[in-house]
């Protein structure tokens, strides 16, 4: 086994690919979450829409997409060696990351105002599935903070930026469920 | 899950920072976590009828002891603050302290797990005798009321099987031997790794104390609906399965990268032992299943602390059934494969003779695996309408063909061979017998007449063990007498191993074939209290019960002398030829001087079969040996 | 060559025996239907069938494996002290030995499931039609925690209790039996919210079905014996799935009687009540 293009070459030849690729294992492991969630939504509610807002679902869609944008390309902004550019990046990710964590906030405040019942089968769903979702968004929110800190400490190099690919591949992810929540819920 | 890149050039390492020992510190963050988080749900959702503590209190209060416990552990200082750019401190790489601190060598690790499990084991195992004991009399005894009882089970198979039975084999002897077995110098993730089994004791001590929020019924399986209206003390089950499934989640990934990637010169996959197989093909089952039950006991969970109606008659009754045995049946086989892969690990060895048709032994456990997830609804045979019997009860029929595969290996092994009847074995052809019975029991359970009257009775009690403690435990036991010399450089005495292997299977037999006869003949699950004709029979299998653990106290006791007084052995005393055998004993840091490279099958025996493992260094160094 | 003659010739011979020593276990039941135990209605029969004929299939399958281990433990074994040497044979595999094997565990894995299983099942569907139970004693069955309740709507019995106030069930022997299974009934005050899980079992007849919340679901059977729990207390009602604390107790009476004696009963129960 060679590898070509890892940094990591030690005797057994483990490479950033192979860490990519368990990296990619754990993500598998937490859409298996994502998927419970739809066939519950399907389970109990059948495939009633409930009463939360379109238009917010859009917003948030809309926002997840830009900030997971930024995320992955503050990785091109170390291929041009522009740590500055990094920090920027990130942290407009992050602060997107928490606007979209406050519009769910809103969403469900809403929904409350607009005097549902709370046990709702199609509403009871959707706080389940949005709140695991908030959880994974702290988390992600929590390691992209976590890669700006060390990309102001130590620095990624264009053949070194393992942890913040992780961690964009981490908010990739989360925008991605955050998308399959949005089709179940919103629009099947 | 950060990496531990090497960092250009030597940063200077800094002193250990823990002034004190670390699982110390951990306790007391956690009790800091506990007390804040608490703290803060009864501010924002006060209750009227409890001011301090509320169910969301003691909900987000064991996350924040969670959190608190894992970072006092070493958490923050081996893995926050690295990941954010600080340079990571010193590991303790030796004495006995290194074991109850935070580790990164996946031999620690494993042994941290082992040690785990045995201590779940004996807990477990010590609720099981008063169940017994209750069950001597028909009526009240030990635990007056039934909710007492019923709390005990639900303890006893909630840790049996979360923390002995998918962890035992898995992440200790799997964290242990397999980058050994596929000459690795280390796992793949260690630092999470190192992490995950910190995970086991908050498990542990959260089911156990569980009963404290309020007592729960449910047995092991939190059937709802009756969890939604069950004592709260079915909070802490959910979150201790959750950090125990969180902890066997974390050893999946990391050793099945392992595996992948890390695997030596040579290793291909005609090649890699069969053990290695097994923790493969199990991770992979962890790694799908695992998140799927995790997410069904924090909807569980949600149901009971939120006024929902997700698992009720306004919501889906059997939903959570359906959810759980989704994940509930791989579970069993997350439980044997490895169990099985360790049959054919030691035959060969033992008896000197190459592993018979290898491809198919393989093949069985991938088989097992694939089917696995098609079999979950035959533990609800009674509770579907009569025409969905049919086709769950075909797969489950099906199933047995890979899981046969198994013995298939076996016993083409043995045939001709020159078995060498020693304690390890013996207790794998225990564990057949046993497993072959709880196999043979399963035929009857998955019968879809017989198993109307059957379902829920002590014949399913019986089968379970069966497979369990018959396929499992004693396949455990097996490889811990196979690999004591691995761990420990001495070895146990012929005696007391023999005298040990043969009591355990005559009591354990004794005890579980009993369950067949009290379940034909009417008694059912989760009594305390049952009718008196059945009696007599439950007084003698709770004596054969006693034996039982006594014979797995004396084993224990057995291994524990041998692991530290037992007489030296040298190196490879079974003569085995896979890797783990190919460094000494116990195994030095980076497991290997230098990385061997494999030239040949590990399981091929025979005159003029040459050596399967080179050291291209050491013999270029010495062209004479 | 020789080891394997003798090996299958020591299989058919213990093969033989057992099943045997299985008919004789089977026969020396009262009623010749085995250790099943539960036969006392037209389902339980069932059951006893394909439980015999599955110990049947499991005799030869359970001595070819266990001698296999005892034989390599007497005839393969290297003696003690002997020098560790290689088996002087290394077969690593036998097309023959492995196809037959797959062969023959998917065949009997085929067997079993189409008979006793499908055929069994099949006996049970057709014994779960409405129109092959001809003028069946209706009864519904509430079970709520903790407590069976029956009655009987075509004789005007809400609730059957016996002298001591208890719930019990009373069937006339050889007439079908509509079994209603619910979690509550017009009779009594319930919070559907928190309805469990239940398992309407009775171990004499040899067949259970769970009751589910919200769902109303239907058991046809016939007793088929005179019994009643003080004299065979297998013939009870007992609740088989857990249901909270009070689930040991969750169990109730059981008579099975003749036509004209349930008459009397039933006409009693009426006024009575």
């Amino acid at each position: 086994m060679v590898v070509k293009g890892g940094s990591l070459n030690e005797e057994n030849g483990v490479g950033i690919k192979h860490y990519r690729a368990g990296f990619i294992l754990f993500l598998i492991s937490q859409a298996v979450v994502f998927m419970v969630l739809i066939a519950v939504r399907f389970l109990i509610a059948g495939g009633k829409v409930g009463p939360y807002s379109q238009p917010l679902g859009v917003v948030i869609t809309v926002v997840m997409l830009l900030s997971a944008w930024l995320a992955k390309s503050s990785r091109n902004a170390v291929q041009a060696g522009n740590s500055e550019a990094v920090q920027k990046r990130l942290a407009s990710a992050i602060w997107l990351g928490v606007l979209a964590f406050a519009l769910v906030l809103i969403m469900w405040t809403m929904v409350r105002n607009d005097g549902y019942s709370v046990t709702m089968p199609s509403l009871e769903v959707f706080w389940v599935a949005t709140g695991f979702w908030l959880v994974y968004v702290l988390l992600g929110l929590f390691v992209l903070f976590a890669a700006r800190s060390r990309g102001r400490l130590v620095g990624y190099t264009p053949d070194n930026d393992w942890d913040l690919e992780a961690s964009s591949h981490f908010w990739t992810f989360v925008t991605v469920g955050w998308i399959a929540l949005w089709i179940a819920f919103f629009f099947l | 899950m950060a990496q531990p890149l090497p960092k250009g050039g030597a940063a200077p390492v800094p002193k250990r920072v823990a002034p004190w020992p670390p699982v110390l510190r951990a306790f007391l963050w956690a009790g800091i976590g506990f007390v804040v988080l608490a703290a803060m749900a009864a501010w924002l959702d006060p209750s009227p009828v409890s001011p301090y503590l509320t169910a969301v209190g003691s909900v987000t209060g064991w996350f924040g002891a969670l959190i608190g416990w894992l970072l006092g552990i070493g958490g923050y200082d081996y893995v926050v603050r690295p990941m954010m750019g600080y340079p990571t401190p010193r590991i303790r790489t030796s004495g006995w302290r290194r074991y109850f601190e935070y580790a990164v060598d996946h031999k620690v690790i494993g042994l941290q797990y082992l040690g785990a499990s045995t201590g779940t084991f004996l807990i477990a195992g010590l609720i099981a005798m008063a169940m017994r004991f209750q069950l001597m009399n028909y009526r009240p005894t030990l635990f007056h009321y039934p909710q007492d009882y019923l709390n005990a089970v639900g303890i006893h198979g909630t840790l049996m099987m979360f923390t002995v039975a998918t962890v035992a084999m898995v992440g200790g002897l799997g964290n242990y031997f397999v980058p050994l077995m596929i000459g690795a110098r280390e796992t793949m993730f260690p630092k999470a790794s190192g992490l995950s089994i910190w995970l086991v004791p908050v498990g542990v001590l959260t089911v156990s104390m569980s009963p404290l929020l309020g007592q729960w019924s449910t047995g092991w399986r939190g059937y709802e609906p009756l969890a939604a209206s069950d004592g709260s003390g079915l909070l802490y089950y959910y979150l201790g399965v959750f950090a125990l499934t969180t902890s066997s989640l974390i050893v999946a990934i990391n050793l099945t990268s392992t595996i992948l990637f890390k695997r030596t010169k040579g290793m291909t996959w005609n090649r890699l032992p069969l053990f290695a197989w097994g923790i493969l093909t199990v991770s992979l089952l962890n790694i799908i299943w695992l998140p799927e039950i995790q997410t069904t006991f924090i909807l569980g969970m949600m149901d009971k602390v939120m006024p929902l109606n997700l698992f009720n008659v306004f919501g889906q009754p059997l939903g959570y059934e359906y959810l759980f045995w989704l994940f509930g049946h791989p579970e069993v086989y997350i439980v044997v494969i490895p169990a099985l892969a360790i049959w054919n690990e030691i035959i060969p060895v033992m008896g000197r003779k190459s592993l018979f048709a290898r491809p198919i032994a393989v093949l069985g456990l991938v088989f097992v695996m694939l089917l696995s997830g098609m079999v979950w609804a035959h533990h609800m045979f009674t509770m579907m309408r009569f025409s969905e019997m049919l086709p769950f009860s075909f797969f489950t029929e099906m199933i047995s063909i890979p899981t046969g595969f198994a013995y298939l290996a076996v016993i083409g092994t043995l045939w001709n061979s020159r078995l060498r009847l020693t304690t390890p074995t013996l207790l794998v052809l225990m564990s057949m017998f046993n497993f072959l019975i709880g196999g043979l029991t399963g035929l009857f359970l998955a019968d879809v007449p017989a198993n109307l009257q059957l379902h829920n009775t002590f014949f399913v009690v019986g089968h379970f063990h069966f497979t369990i403690i018959g396929g499992m435990v004693f396949s455990w036991m097996a490889a811990m007498y196979y690999w004591l010399p691995k761990f420990s450089g001495r070895t146990y005495s012929e005696f007391w191993g023999k005298l040990g292997a043969i009591w355990v299977f005559i009591a354990f037999n004794a005890t579980f074939l009993n369950f067949f006869i009290l379940g034909l003949h009417g008694m059912n699950r989760w009594v305390s209290a049952y009718p008196k004709y059945l009696q007599p029979e439950n007084f003698w299998t709770s004596i054969a019960a006693y034996l039982l653990g006594a014979g797995f106290g004396i084993n224990i006791i057995h291994i524990v002398w041998a692991w530290v007084k037992g007489p030296k052995v040298k190196e490879n005393p079974w003569g085995a030829k896979t890797l783990e055998w190919q460094t000494t004993s116990p195994p030095p840091a980076k497991n290997f001087e230098e990385l061997p490279v494999v030239v040949g099958s590990f399981y091929t025996y025979g005159k003029d079969v040459p050596d399967p493992v080179m050291f291209p260094v050491a013999q270029e160094r010495a062209p004479g040996s | 060559m020789g080891s394997l003659l003798v090996f299958g010739l020591l299989w058919v011979v213990f093969s033989l025996l057992g099943e045997w020593g299985a008919t004789a276990w089977i026969n020396s039941a009262p009623d010749g239907t085995g250790p099943y135990f539960g036969t006392a209605s037209n389902l339980g029969v069932v059951g006893a069938h394909a439980f015999d004929f599955l110990v049947w299939v499991a005799v030869p399958i359970f001595v070819f494996v266990v001698l296999m281990i005892i034989y390599a433990m007497i005839r393969f074994r290297s003696k003690p002290g002997e020098k560790m040497t290689d088996a002087p044979r290394q077969t690593r595999n036998n097309k023959v030995f492995v196809g037959s094997w797959i062969l023959i565990s998917i065949v009997i894995n085929l067997l079993v499931w189409l008979h006793p299983n499908a055929s069994g099942l099949e006996q049970v569907f057709a014994a779960q039609l409405p129109k092959n139970n001809p003028n069946p004693l209706v009864v519904d069955v509430t079970a709520r925690q903790w407590e069976w309740i029956f009655s009987y709507p075509q004789y005007n019995i809400t609730q059957s209790l016996n002298a001591s106030g208890q719930d019990t069930l009373y069937l006339p022997v050889n007439r079908p039996v509509k079994f209603v299974l619910r979690s509550y009934d017009p009779f009594h005050t319930y919070d559907t919210a928190i309805d469990v899980i239940h398992g309407f079992w009775i171990p004499a007849f040899g067949v259970k079905y769970d009751v589910i919340p919200g769902e109303t679901r239907i058991l046809y059977l016939t007793p088929t014996e005179l019994i009643s729990t003080e004299q065979n207390p297998m013939a009870r009602v007992q609740c088989s799935e857990v249901c909270g604390p009070g689930h040991p107790y969750m169990e109730a009476n059981l008579h099975v009687v003749t036509g004209s004696a349930f008459a009397a009963w039933a006409k009693q129960q009426a006024s009575g009540s």
